[in-house]
Protein backbone atom coordinates (compact mmCIF):
# COMPACT_ATOMS: atom_id res chain seq x y z
CA UNK A 1 0.00 0.00 0.00
CA UNK A 2 1.27 3.47 -0.70
CA UNK A 3 0.59 5.86 2.10
CA UNK A 4 -1.85 8.51 0.97
CA UNK A 5 -2.59 11.75 2.74
CA UNK A 6 -6.14 11.66 4.02
CA UNK A 7 -8.32 14.33 2.45
CA UNK A 8 -9.85 15.28 5.76
CA UNK A 9 -12.69 17.42 4.40
CA UNK A 10 -13.77 14.74 1.92
CA UNK A 11 -13.71 11.91 4.47
CA UNK A 12 -15.54 14.01 7.08
CA UNK A 13 -18.16 14.68 4.46
CA UNK A 14 -18.53 10.95 3.79
CA UNK A 15 -18.65 10.23 7.54
CA UNK A 16 -21.17 13.03 8.10
CA UNK A 17 -19.10 14.57 10.84
CA UNK A 18 -18.03 18.16 11.27
CA UNK A 19 -14.72 18.98 12.89
CA UNK A 20 -13.65 22.43 13.93
CA UNK A 21 -11.07 24.23 11.79
CA UNK A 22 -8.75 24.65 14.77
CA UNK A 23 -8.81 20.86 15.40
CA UNK A 24 -7.99 19.82 11.83
CA UNK A 25 -4.22 19.96 12.30
CA UNK A 26 -4.42 17.70 15.34
CA UNK A 27 -6.62 15.13 13.54
CA UNK A 28 -4.42 15.20 10.46
CA UNK A 29 -1.33 14.57 12.61
CA UNK A 30 -2.87 11.62 14.45
CA UNK A 31 -4.37 10.12 11.30
CA UNK A 32 -1.02 10.37 9.52
CA UNK A 33 0.72 8.66 12.43
CA UNK A 34 -1.79 5.79 12.40
CA UNK A 35 -1.70 5.43 8.61
CA UNK A 36 2.10 5.30 8.68
CA UNK A 37 1.92 2.59 11.34
CA UNK A 38 -0.57 0.40 9.45
CA UNK A 39 1.79 0.24 6.45
CA UNK A 40 3.41 -2.53 8.52
CA UNK A 41 0.85 -4.88 7.01
CA UNK A 42 2.83 -4.74 3.75
CA UNK A 43 5.42 -6.99 5.41
CA UNK A 44 2.91 -9.87 5.34
CA UNK A 45 2.58 -12.02 2.26
CA UNK A 46 -1.16 -12.03 1.75
CA UNK A 47 -1.31 -12.77 -1.98
CA UNK A 48 -2.27 -16.40 -1.49
CA UNK A 49 -5.08 -15.62 0.95
CA UNK A 50 -8.48 -15.92 -0.63
CA UNK A 51 -11.24 -14.08 1.20
CA UNK A 52 -13.84 -16.04 -0.73
CA UNK A 53 -12.76 -19.42 0.69
CA UNK A 54 -15.73 -20.99 2.37
CA UNK A 55 -15.43 -21.89 6.02
CA UNK A 56 -17.43 -25.09 6.28
CA UNK A 57 -17.65 -24.97 10.06
CA UNK A 58 -19.78 -21.85 9.94
CA UNK A 59 -23.16 -21.23 8.47
CA UNK A 60 -25.58 -18.37 8.68
CA UNK A 61 -28.13 -19.17 11.36
CA UNK A 62 -31.71 -18.60 10.36
CA UNK A 63 -34.44 -18.33 12.92
CA UNK A 64 -37.93 -19.66 12.39
CA UNK A 65 -40.01 -17.17 10.46
CA UNK A 66 -42.35 -16.36 13.27
CA UNK A 67 -43.56 -12.99 14.35
CA UNK A 68 -42.09 -12.60 17.78
CA UNK A 69 -41.74 -9.11 19.10
CA UNK A 70 -39.31 -9.38 21.97
CA UNK A 71 -39.08 -5.64 22.33
CA UNK A 72 -42.26 -4.37 23.84
CA UNK A 73 -41.03 -0.85 23.73
CA UNK A 74 -43.54 1.72 24.74
CA UNK A 75 -43.98 4.74 22.55
CA UNK A 76 -43.51 7.00 25.56
CA UNK A 77 -39.87 5.81 25.92
CA UNK A 78 -39.23 6.48 22.25
CA UNK A 79 -40.69 9.95 22.57
CA UNK A 80 -38.67 10.62 25.70
CA UNK A 81 -35.48 9.88 23.81
CA UNK A 82 -36.42 11.80 20.67
CA UNK A 83 -34.70 15.21 20.34
CA UNK A 84 -37.73 16.59 18.45
CA UNK A 85 -41.14 14.94 18.16
CA UNK A 86 -44.27 16.24 16.52
CA UNK A 87 -47.58 14.60 15.52
CA UNK A 88 -46.22 11.11 16.13
CA UNK A 89 -43.16 11.71 13.97
CA UNK A 90 -39.52 12.57 14.50
CA UNK A 91 -39.08 16.17 13.51
CA UNK A 92 -36.09 17.14 11.34
CA UNK A 93 -34.98 20.32 9.59
CA UNK A 94 -35.75 20.70 5.88
CA UNK A 95 -34.14 18.10 3.69
CA UNK A 96 -33.85 20.10 0.50
CA UNK A 97 -33.30 23.50 2.07
CA UNK A 98 -34.93 26.80 1.30
CA UNK A 99 -36.47 27.13 -2.12
CA UNK A 100 -36.62 30.72 -3.27
CA UNK B 1 -14.88 -10.98 61.02
CA UNK B 2 -13.43 -9.13 58.01
CA UNK B 3 -15.63 -6.42 56.53
CA UNK B 4 -18.17 -8.06 54.24
CA UNK B 5 -17.07 -6.19 51.12
CA UNK B 6 -13.62 -7.68 51.50
CA UNK B 7 -14.87 -11.29 51.25
CA UNK B 8 -15.17 -13.37 48.09
CA UNK B 9 -18.53 -14.41 46.67
CA UNK B 10 -17.61 -17.98 47.58
CA UNK B 11 -17.40 -16.98 51.27
CA UNK B 12 -20.40 -14.69 50.99
CA UNK B 13 -22.55 -17.41 49.47
CA UNK B 14 -22.11 -19.54 52.59
CA UNK B 15 -22.88 -16.65 54.92
CA UNK B 16 -26.00 -15.69 52.97
CA UNK B 17 -27.21 -19.26 52.75
CA UNK B 18 -26.88 -19.95 56.45
CA UNK B 19 -28.33 -16.49 57.16
CA UNK B 20 -25.32 -15.32 59.18
CA UNK B 21 -25.70 -12.19 57.06
CA UNK B 22 -28.46 -10.70 54.92
CA UNK B 23 -28.24 -9.34 51.38
CA UNK B 24 -29.10 -5.94 52.81
CA UNK B 25 -26.19 -6.03 55.25
CA UNK B 26 -23.90 -7.08 52.44
CA UNK B 27 -25.15 -4.30 50.20
CA UNK B 28 -24.69 -1.72 52.97
CA UNK B 29 -21.11 -2.83 53.39
CA UNK B 30 -20.42 -2.16 49.70
CA UNK B 31 -22.32 1.13 49.79
CA UNK B 32 -20.30 2.28 52.79
CA UNK B 33 -17.07 1.51 50.98
CA UNK B 34 -18.33 3.29 47.85
CA UNK B 35 -19.39 6.28 49.90
CA UNK B 36 -15.98 6.59 51.45
CA UNK B 37 -13.75 5.79 48.50
CA UNK B 38 -15.56 6.45 45.23
CA UNK B 39 -14.46 10.13 45.20
CA UNK B 40 -10.86 8.88 44.97
CA UNK B 41 -11.54 6.38 42.17
CA UNK B 42 -14.42 7.76 40.05
CA UNK B 43 -15.47 4.31 38.86
CA UNK B 44 -19.19 5.05 38.56
CA UNK B 45 -21.36 7.05 36.21
CA UNK B 46 -24.44 6.23 38.27
CA UNK B 47 -25.18 4.28 41.44
CA UNK B 48 -28.52 2.48 41.60
CA UNK B 49 -28.76 2.69 45.38
CA UNK B 50 -32.55 2.66 45.81
CA UNK B 51 -33.19 -0.06 43.24
CA UNK B 52 -30.43 -2.15 44.77
CA UNK B 53 -31.80 -1.80 48.31
CA UNK B 54 -35.29 -2.83 47.18
CA UNK B 55 -33.89 -5.79 45.31
CA UNK B 56 -31.74 -6.86 48.27
CA UNK B 57 -34.80 -6.86 50.53
CA UNK B 58 -36.67 -9.03 48.01
CA UNK B 59 -33.84 -11.54 47.78
CA UNK B 60 -33.56 -11.67 51.57
CA UNK B 61 -37.17 -12.83 51.64
CA UNK B 62 -36.34 -15.62 49.21
CA UNK B 63 -33.37 -16.70 51.33
CA UNK B 64 -35.53 -16.57 54.48
CA UNK B 65 -38.07 -18.88 52.86
CA UNK B 66 -35.27 -21.38 52.41
CA UNK B 67 -35.83 -21.81 48.68
CA UNK B 68 -32.79 -23.10 46.80
CA UNK B 69 -31.31 -20.06 45.08
CA UNK B 70 -28.70 -19.67 42.33
CA UNK B 71 -25.12 -19.42 43.61
CA UNK B 72 -24.72 -15.69 43.04
CA UNK B 73 -28.14 -14.70 44.41
CA UNK B 74 -27.85 -11.51 46.43
CA UNK B 75 -24.44 -10.49 45.09
CA UNK B 76 -24.09 -6.89 43.93
CA UNK B 77 -22.73 -6.44 40.42
CA UNK B 78 -21.71 -3.32 38.51
CA UNK B 79 -22.16 -2.92 34.79
CA UNK B 80 -20.25 -1.15 32.07
CA UNK B 81 -22.41 1.67 30.83
CA UNK B 82 -22.64 0.37 27.27
CA UNK B 83 -24.87 -2.56 28.30
CA UNK B 84 -28.56 -1.68 28.32
CA UNK B 85 -30.65 -1.64 31.50
CA UNK B 86 -34.28 -0.73 31.06
CA UNK B 87 -35.16 2.80 32.18
CA UNK B 88 -31.55 3.61 33.05
CA UNK B 89 -29.24 6.05 31.33
CA UNK B 90 -26.91 4.26 28.91
CA UNK B 91 -24.40 6.91 27.96
CA UNK B 92 -21.42 4.91 26.68
CA UNK B 93 -19.53 7.75 28.44
CA UNK B 94 -20.36 9.93 25.44
CA UNK B 95 -21.97 13.33 25.23
CA UNK B 96 -23.96 12.07 22.27
CA UNK B 97 -25.85 9.66 24.57
CA UNK B 98 -25.69 11.75 27.74
CA UNK B 99 -29.45 11.68 28.24
CA UNK B 100 -30.35 8.43 26.50
CA UNK B 101 -32.60 6.14 28.55
CA UNK B 102 -32.67 2.50 27.49
CA UNK B 103 -36.12 1.19 26.57
CA UNK B 104 -35.10 -2.42 27.20
CA UNK B 105 -32.78 -4.79 29.07
CA UNK B 106 -29.83 -6.53 27.45
CA UNK B 107 -30.03 -10.33 27.49
CA UNK B 108 -27.21 -10.50 30.05
CA UNK B 109 -29.17 -8.18 32.34
CA UNK B 110 -32.20 -10.50 32.12
CA UNK B 111 -29.92 -13.35 33.06
CA UNK B 112 -28.54 -11.45 36.07
CA UNK B 113 -32.11 -10.76 37.10
CA UNK B 114 -33.11 -14.40 36.79
CA UNK B 115 -30.16 -15.37 38.97
CA UNK B 116 -31.04 -12.71 41.56
CA UNK B 117 -27.89 -10.65 41.25
CA UNK B 118 -28.21 -6.99 42.22
CA UNK B 119 -27.21 -4.34 39.67
CA UNK B 120 -25.53 -1.73 41.83
CA UNK B 121 -24.32 0.81 39.35
CA UNK B 122 -23.18 1.84 35.90
CA UNK B 123 -19.43 2.00 35.47
CA UNK B 124 -17.30 4.44 33.54
CA UNK B 125 -15.58 3.57 30.27
CA UNK B 126 -13.66 5.04 27.39
CA UNK B 127 -16.25 6.66 25.14
CA UNK B 128 -18.03 3.91 23.17
CA UNK B 129 -15.46 1.45 24.57
CA UNK B 130 -12.70 3.05 22.49
CA UNK B 131 -9.51 3.39 24.46
CA UNK B 132 -6.97 1.63 26.64
CA UNK B 133 -6.73 3.98 29.60
CA UNK B 134 -10.22 5.18 30.52
CA UNK B 135 -9.16 8.73 29.69
CA UNK B 136 -11.54 8.97 26.73
CA UNK B 137 -14.67 9.13 28.91
CA UNK B 138 -16.56 12.36 28.27
CA UNK B 139 -17.47 12.60 31.96
CA UNK B 140 -14.63 11.63 34.28
CA UNK B 141 -11.33 9.80 34.46
CA UNK B 142 -11.33 6.66 36.58
CA UNK B 143 -8.20 6.18 38.65
CA UNK B 144 -6.28 2.99 39.27
CA UNK B 145 -7.08 1.81 42.83
CA UNK B 146 -3.43 0.78 43.29
CA UNK B 147 -2.15 4.28 42.61
CA UNK B 148 -4.47 7.17 41.88
CA UNK B 149 -1.94 8.83 39.55
CA UNK B 150 -2.16 5.86 37.19
CA UNK B 151 -4.78 4.73 34.67
CA UNK B 152 -6.89 1.66 35.42
CA UNK B 153 -6.71 0.61 31.75
CA UNK B 154 -9.58 0.58 29.31
CA UNK B 155 -11.98 0.58 27.94
CA UNK B 156 -13.66 -1.05 30.99
CA UNK B 157 -11.96 1.44 33.31
CA UNK B 158 -14.80 1.62 35.83
CA UNK B 159 -15.74 -2.06 35.83
CA UNK B 160 -12.16 -3.13 36.56
CA UNK B 161 -11.45 -0.37 39.10
CA UNK B 162 -14.74 -1.04 40.94
CA UNK B 163 -13.90 -4.69 41.52
CA UNK B 164 -10.29 -3.91 42.49
CA UNK B 165 -11.60 -1.27 44.95
CA UNK B 166 -14.12 -3.75 46.41
CA UNK B 167 -17.09 -1.59 45.37
CA UNK B 168 -18.68 -4.80 44.10
CA UNK B 169 -17.44 -8.38 43.94
CA UNK B 170 -18.32 -8.74 40.27
CA UNK B 171 -18.77 -6.69 37.16
CA UNK B 172 -19.60 -7.00 33.49
CA UNK B 173 -17.65 -5.47 30.65
CA UNK B 174 -17.21 -5.76 26.92
CA UNK B 175 -14.03 -6.64 25.05
CA UNK B 176 -13.31 -5.67 21.44
CA UNK B 177 -9.51 -5.69 21.49
CA UNK B 178 -8.67 -6.25 25.15
CA UNK B 179 -11.11 -3.96 26.96
CA UNK B 180 -11.81 -6.54 29.67
CA UNK B 181 -8.41 -8.21 29.94
CA UNK B 182 -6.09 -5.18 29.84
CA UNK B 183 -7.82 -3.23 32.66
CA UNK B 184 -8.14 -6.49 34.63
CA UNK B 185 -4.35 -6.84 34.36
CA UNK B 186 -3.68 -3.21 35.28
CA UNK B 187 -6.04 -3.42 38.28
CA UNK B 188 -4.87 -6.82 39.54
CA UNK B 189 -8.09 -8.79 39.02
CA UNK B 190 -9.49 -11.52 36.75
CA UNK B 191 -11.10 -10.56 33.43
CA UNK B 192 -12.43 -13.03 30.88
CA UNK B 193 -13.26 -12.53 27.24
CA UNK B 194 -15.35 -15.56 26.31
CA UNK B 195 -15.37 -17.20 22.88
CA UNK B 196 -17.10 -15.11 20.21
CA UNK B 197 -20.70 -16.31 20.38
CA UNK B 198 -20.55 -17.66 23.95
CA UNK B 199 -22.43 -14.72 25.47
CA UNK B 200 -25.29 -12.82 23.83
CA UNK B 201 -24.52 -9.24 22.83
CA UNK B 202 -28.19 -8.30 22.52
CA UNK B 203 -28.37 -4.95 24.28
CA UNK B 204 -24.66 -4.19 24.09
CA UNK B 205 -24.05 -0.95 22.21
CA UNK B 206 -22.11 -2.12 19.14
CA UNK B 207 -18.56 -0.96 18.47
CA UNK B 208 -16.98 -3.59 16.16
CA UNK B 209 -19.51 -6.36 15.71
CA UNK B 210 -17.11 -9.05 14.49
CA UNK B 211 -15.02 -8.61 17.63
CA UNK B 212 -17.24 -7.41 20.54
CA UNK B 213 -17.91 -9.84 23.37
CA UNK B 214 -19.37 -9.39 26.86
CA UNK B 215 -17.49 -10.96 29.75
CA UNK B 216 -17.04 -11.06 33.53
CA UNK B 217 -14.65 -9.40 35.99
CA UNK B 218 -14.01 -10.94 39.41
CA UNK B 219 -11.18 -11.34 41.84
CA UNK B 220 -10.76 -15.05 41.24
CA UNK B 221 -11.14 -17.43 38.31
CA UNK B 222 -13.62 -19.39 40.41
CA UNK B 223 -15.90 -16.39 40.80
CA UNK B 224 -15.53 -15.53 37.10
CA UNK B 225 -16.61 -19.11 36.34
CA UNK B 226 -19.76 -18.64 38.43
CA UNK B 227 -20.60 -15.41 36.62
CA UNK B 228 -19.93 -17.01 33.23
CA UNK B 229 -22.42 -19.74 34.20
CA UNK B 230 -25.01 -17.00 34.57
CA UNK B 231 -24.39 -15.06 31.34
CA UNK B 232 -23.35 -17.76 28.82
CA UNK B 233 -25.67 -19.39 26.32
CA UNK B 234 -27.46 -19.11 23.03
CA UNK B 235 -29.87 -16.24 22.50
CA UNK B 236 -32.27 -16.14 19.59
CA UNK B 237 -32.03 -12.35 19.68
CA UNK B 238 -28.32 -12.39 18.82
CA UNK B 239 -27.73 -14.28 15.57
CA UNK B 240 -24.02 -14.47 16.36
CA UNK B 241 -24.55 -16.25 19.68
CA UNK B 242 -23.68 -19.92 19.39
CA UNK B 243 -26.05 -22.82 20.05
CA UNK B 244 -23.31 -24.65 21.96
CA UNK B 245 -24.19 -26.31 25.29
CA UNK B 246 -23.02 -24.46 28.40
CA UNK B 247 -21.13 -26.63 30.90
CA UNK B 248 -21.00 -25.81 34.62
CA UNK B 249 -17.77 -23.83 34.56
CA UNK B 250 -17.50 -23.54 38.33
CA UNK B 251 -18.22 -27.22 38.96
CA UNK B 252 -15.59 -28.28 36.45
CA UNK B 253 -12.70 -26.50 38.17
CA UNK B 254 -10.10 -28.52 40.01
CA UNK B 255 -9.08 -30.71 37.06
CA UNK B 256 -5.54 -32.01 36.88
CA UNK B 257 -3.22 -29.79 34.83
CA UNK B 258 -0.38 -32.33 34.53
CA UNK B 259 0.86 -32.80 30.99
CA UNK B 260 -0.78 -29.66 29.61
CA UNK B 261 1.33 -27.76 27.09
CA UNK B 262 1.75 -24.01 26.88
CA UNK B 263 3.09 -22.06 23.90
CA UNK B 264 4.49 -18.57 24.47
CA UNK B 265 4.78 -16.43 21.30
CA UNK B 266 8.26 -14.97 20.93
CA UNK B 267 7.08 -12.07 18.79
CA UNK B 268 5.63 -10.24 21.76
CA UNK B 269 9.02 -10.20 23.43
CA UNK B 270 10.59 -8.63 20.36
CA UNK B 271 8.34 -5.59 20.61
CA UNK B 272 9.33 -4.18 23.96
CA UNK B 273 7.83 -5.85 26.99
CA UNK B 274 8.49 -4.11 30.32
CA UNK B 275 11.25 -6.09 32.11
CA UNK B 276 9.21 -6.56 35.28
CA UNK B 277 6.27 -7.90 33.25
CA UNK B 278 8.54 -10.37 31.47
CA UNK B 279 10.08 -11.47 34.76
CA UNK B 280 6.68 -12.03 36.37
CA UNK B 281 5.44 -14.03 33.39
CA UNK B 282 8.47 -16.33 33.30
CA UNK B 283 8.15 -16.86 37.05
CA UNK B 284 4.47 -17.77 36.61
CA UNK B 285 5.25 -20.19 33.79
CA UNK B 286 7.93 -21.86 35.88
CA UNK B 287 5.49 -22.23 38.76
CA UNK B 288 3.00 -23.93 36.46
CA UNK B 289 5.82 -26.13 35.17
CA UNK B 290 6.39 -27.41 38.69
CA UNK B 291 2.78 -28.60 38.60
CA UNK B 292 3.51 -30.80 35.62
CA UNK B 293 2.78 -28.48 32.70
CA UNK B 294 5.39 -27.61 30.11
CA UNK B 295 6.03 -24.39 28.22
CA UNK B 296 8.06 -23.39 25.25
CA UNK B 297 8.63 -20.41 23.03
CA UNK B 298 6.70 -20.59 19.77
CA UNK B 299 6.22 -18.33 16.78
CA UNK B 300 2.95 -16.59 15.97
CA UNK B 301 4.22 -14.11 13.42
CA UNK B 302 0.94 -12.32 12.75
CA UNK B 303 0.55 -11.25 16.38
CA UNK B 304 3.00 -8.41 15.63
CA UNK B 305 0.45 -6.94 13.23
CA UNK B 306 -2.45 -6.93 15.69
CA UNK B 307 -2.53 -3.17 16.21
CA UNK B 308 -2.24 -2.43 12.47
CA UNK B 309 -5.16 -4.78 11.78
CA UNK B 310 -7.17 -3.22 14.59
CA UNK B 311 -6.62 0.31 13.33
CA UNK B 312 -8.21 -0.69 10.05
CA UNK B 313 -10.80 -3.34 10.85
CA UNK B 314 -12.15 -2.23 14.22
CA UNK B 315 -12.28 1.37 13.09
CA UNK B 316 -14.10 0.47 9.86
CA UNK B 317 -16.72 -1.45 11.82
CA UNK B 318 -16.98 1.42 14.30
CA UNK B 319 -17.52 3.93 11.49
CA UNK B 320 -20.34 1.75 10.22
CA UNK B 321 -21.92 1.01 13.61
CA UNK B 322 -21.76 4.59 14.83
CA UNK B 323 -23.52 5.87 11.73
CA UNK B 324 -26.75 5.31 13.66
CA UNK B 325 -26.05 8.31 15.89
CA UNK B 326 -27.64 10.90 13.68
CA UNK B 327 -29.21 13.41 16.07
CA UNK B 328 -32.72 12.44 14.98
CA UNK B 329 -34.12 9.45 16.83
CA UNK B 330 -32.24 9.69 20.10
CA UNK B 331 -29.15 11.21 21.60
CA UNK B 332 -27.63 14.66 21.27
CA UNK B 333 -29.01 16.82 18.49
CA UNK B 334 -27.37 20.07 17.40
CA UNK B 335 -29.67 23.02 17.75
CA UNK B 336 -28.21 25.27 15.07
CA UNK B 337 -28.62 23.03 12.01
CA UNK B 338 -30.36 24.55 9.02
CA UNK B 339 -30.84 21.39 6.99
CA UNK B 340 -30.70 17.64 7.48
CA UNK B 341 -27.11 17.22 6.32
CA UNK B 342 -26.00 19.89 8.74
CA UNK B 343 -27.97 18.24 11.52
CA UNK B 344 -26.05 14.99 11.03
CA UNK B 345 -22.68 16.66 10.79
CA UNK B 346 -23.08 19.09 13.66
CA UNK B 347 -24.73 16.58 16.02
CA UNK B 348 -21.99 14.05 15.41
CA UNK B 349 -19.22 16.64 15.43
CA UNK B 350 -20.34 18.10 18.74
CA UNK B 351 -21.47 14.82 20.28
CA UNK B 352 -18.47 12.54 19.70
CA UNK B 353 -15.14 12.99 21.50
CA UNK B 354 -11.71 13.11 19.83
CA UNK B 355 -10.84 9.41 19.85
CA UNK B 356 -14.22 8.31 18.54
CA UNK B 357 -14.04 10.95 15.81
CA UNK B 358 -10.54 9.83 14.85
CA UNK B 359 -11.72 6.24 14.53
CA UNK B 360 -14.80 7.15 12.53
CA UNK B 361 -12.67 9.17 10.09
CA UNK B 362 -10.04 6.47 9.68
CA UNK B 363 -12.67 3.73 9.41
CA UNK B 364 -14.55 5.68 6.76
CA UNK B 365 -11.28 6.20 4.90
CA UNK B 366 -10.45 2.44 4.97
CA UNK B 367 -13.83 1.64 3.47
CA UNK B 368 -13.82 4.43 0.91
CA UNK B 369 -13.57 3.99 -2.83
CA UNK B 370 -9.96 3.54 -3.96
CA UNK B 371 -8.67 2.45 -0.56
CA UNK B 372 -10.83 -0.50 0.50
CA UNK B 373 -8.59 -3.10 -1.22
CA UNK B 374 -5.40 -1.72 0.26
CA UNK B 375 -6.74 -1.29 3.77
CA UNK B 376 -9.95 -3.06 4.82
CA UNK B 377 -9.56 -6.15 2.63
CA UNK B 378 -5.87 -6.45 3.47
CA UNK B 379 -6.70 -6.43 7.18
CA UNK B 380 -9.35 -9.12 6.59
CA UNK B 381 -6.74 -11.26 4.83
CA UNK B 382 -4.26 -10.76 7.66
CA UNK B 383 -6.91 -12.05 10.05
CA UNK B 384 -7.37 -15.23 8.00
CA UNK B 385 -3.62 -15.78 8.16
CA UNK B 386 -3.67 -15.21 11.91
CA UNK B 387 -6.54 -17.66 12.39
CA UNK B 388 -4.54 -20.31 10.55
CA UNK B 389 -1.48 -19.69 12.74
CA UNK B 390 -3.47 -19.88 15.97
CA UNK B 391 -5.34 -22.97 14.77
CA UNK B 392 -2.05 -24.74 14.08
CA UNK B 393 -0.57 -23.63 17.41
CA UNK B 394 -3.59 -24.85 19.37
CA UNK B 395 -3.29 -28.27 17.75
CA UNK B 396 0.11 -28.63 19.44
CA UNK B 397 -0.47 -26.66 22.63
CA UNK B 398 -3.36 -26.54 25.08
CA UNK B 399 -2.84 -22.84 25.77
CA UNK B 400 -1.14 -19.79 24.40
CA UNK B 401 0.13 -17.66 27.26
CA UNK B 402 1.26 -14.04 26.99
CA UNK B 403 1.63 -11.01 29.19
CA UNK B 404 -1.82 -9.38 29.08
CA UNK B 405 -0.36 -5.91 28.68
CA UNK B 406 3.20 -5.12 27.57
CA UNK B 407 3.51 -2.72 30.51
CA UNK B 408 2.00 -2.24 33.95
CA UNK B 409 -0.38 0.72 34.44
CA UNK B 410 0.97 3.99 33.08
CA UNK B 411 0.43 7.51 34.39
CA UNK B 412 -2.71 9.46 33.59
CA UNK B 413 -1.84 11.71 30.65
CA UNK B 414 1.30 9.76 29.73
CA UNK B 415 0.09 8.35 26.42
CA UNK B 416 -2.94 10.46 25.62
CA UNK B 417 -1.20 12.43 22.84
CA UNK B 418 0.49 9.45 21.24
CA UNK B 419 -2.17 7.24 19.63
CA UNK B 420 0.21 4.47 18.57
CA UNK B 421 1.78 4.15 22.03
CA UNK B 422 -1.74 3.95 23.45
CA UNK B 423 -2.93 1.38 20.89
CA UNK B 424 0.11 -0.81 21.58
CA UNK B 425 -1.30 -1.44 25.09
CA UNK B 426 -3.56 -3.99 23.38
CA UNK B 427 -0.89 -5.69 21.29
CA UNK B 428 -1.17 -9.01 23.15
CA UNK B 429 -4.93 -9.09 23.57
CA UNK B 430 -6.36 -8.23 20.13
CA UNK B 431 -5.51 -11.56 18.48
CA UNK B 432 -8.09 -13.35 20.67
CA UNK B 433 -10.77 -11.04 19.25
CA UNK B 434 -9.74 -11.64 15.62
CA UNK B 435 -9.65 -15.40 16.14
CA UNK B 436 -12.73 -15.48 18.39
CA UNK B 437 -10.78 -17.47 20.99
CA UNK B 438 -11.52 -17.24 24.73
CA UNK B 439 -8.86 -15.57 26.85
CA UNK B 440 -8.54 -14.72 30.52
CA UNK B 441 -6.23 -12.33 32.33
CA UNK B 442 -5.18 -13.18 35.88
CA UNK B 443 -2.85 -11.41 38.30
CA UNK B 444 0.67 -12.88 38.18
CA UNK B 445 2.78 -10.40 40.10
CA UNK B 446 3.49 -6.83 41.12
CA UNK B 447 6.10 -4.30 40.07
CA UNK B 448 8.51 -2.77 42.58
CA UNK B 449 6.10 0.19 42.64
CA UNK B 450 3.29 -2.12 43.72
CA UNK B 451 1.40 -2.04 40.42
CA UNK B 452 -0.29 -5.29 39.34
CA UNK B 453 0.89 -7.42 36.42
CA UNK B 454 -1.41 -9.70 34.43
CA UNK B 455 -0.92 -12.96 32.55
CA UNK B 456 -3.17 -13.86 29.61
CA UNK B 457 -4.22 -17.46 28.96
CA UNK B 458 -5.76 -18.12 25.54
CA UNK B 459 -7.51 -21.43 24.84
CA UNK B 460 -9.41 -23.10 22.04
CA UNK B 461 -12.94 -22.12 21.03
CA UNK B 462 -15.51 -22.79 23.77
CA UNK B 463 -12.80 -24.04 26.14
CA UNK B 464 -13.43 -21.35 28.75
CA UNK B 465 -13.56 -24.17 31.31
CA UNK B 466 -10.05 -25.24 30.49
CA UNK B 467 -8.47 -21.77 30.70
CA UNK B 468 -10.39 -21.01 33.90
CA UNK B 469 -9.17 -24.30 35.35
CA UNK B 470 -5.54 -23.36 34.69
CA UNK B 471 -6.19 -19.87 36.06
CA UNK B 472 -7.86 -21.29 39.17
CA UNK B 473 -4.98 -23.68 39.76
CA UNK B 474 -2.50 -20.80 39.45
CA UNK B 475 -4.49 -18.78 41.97
CA UNK B 476 -4.43 -21.65 44.44
CA UNK B 477 -0.64 -21.57 44.26
CA UNK B 478 -0.28 -17.80 44.53
CA UNK B 479 -1.67 -14.95 46.60
CA UNK B 480 -1.55 -12.01 44.15
CA UNK B 481 -5.34 -11.98 43.93
CA UNK B 482 -5.67 -11.64 47.71
CA UNK B 483 -3.64 -8.43 47.90
CA UNK B 484 -5.53 -5.21 48.40
CA UNK B 485 -4.88 -1.62 47.37
CA UNK B 486 -3.41 0.39 50.23
CA UNK B 487 -6.41 2.66 50.81
CA UNK B 488 -8.57 -0.36 51.66
CA UNK B 489 -6.17 -1.53 54.31
CA UNK B 490 -6.28 1.90 55.92
CA UNK B 491 -10.02 1.96 56.50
Amino acid sequence: MTKPKIDLDHICDLAKIEIKDQDKKKYQKNLDAILTYVQKLDELDLDSIDLETKNNSLSTPLRIDENSSPLKTELSTIIKNAPAWQDNHFKVPGIIGDID
Amino acid sequence: MKKLHLLTTIELNKLLKNRTITCQQLLHSYLENINKNEPKIDAFLEIYKENALTKAAQIDKLYDKGDPLPFLAGMPIVIKNNICLKNKKITCASKILENFVSPYDATVINKLEKNHLIPLGATNLDEFAMGSSGENSAFKITKNPWDFDYVPGGSCSGSAAAVAAHFAPLSLGSDTGGSIRQPAALCGIVGLKPTYGRVSRFGLVAFASSLDQIGPFAKTAQEAAHLLNVIAGHDAQDATSAPVPVPDYAQNLGQDIKGLKIGVPKELFETGIHPEVKEALVKALELLKKQGTSWEIISLNTIKYSVAIYSILAFAEAASNLARFDGIRYGFSAKDAENLDELYKKSRGQGFGDEVTTRIILGTFSLSSGYIDDYYLKAKKAILLMKKEFHEALKKYDFIVTPTSPTPAFKIGEKINDPIAMYLSDLATESANYTGLPAVSIPCGFTKNNLPIGMQIIGNHFEEGKILNLADRFQQLTDYHTKMPEFLEEN
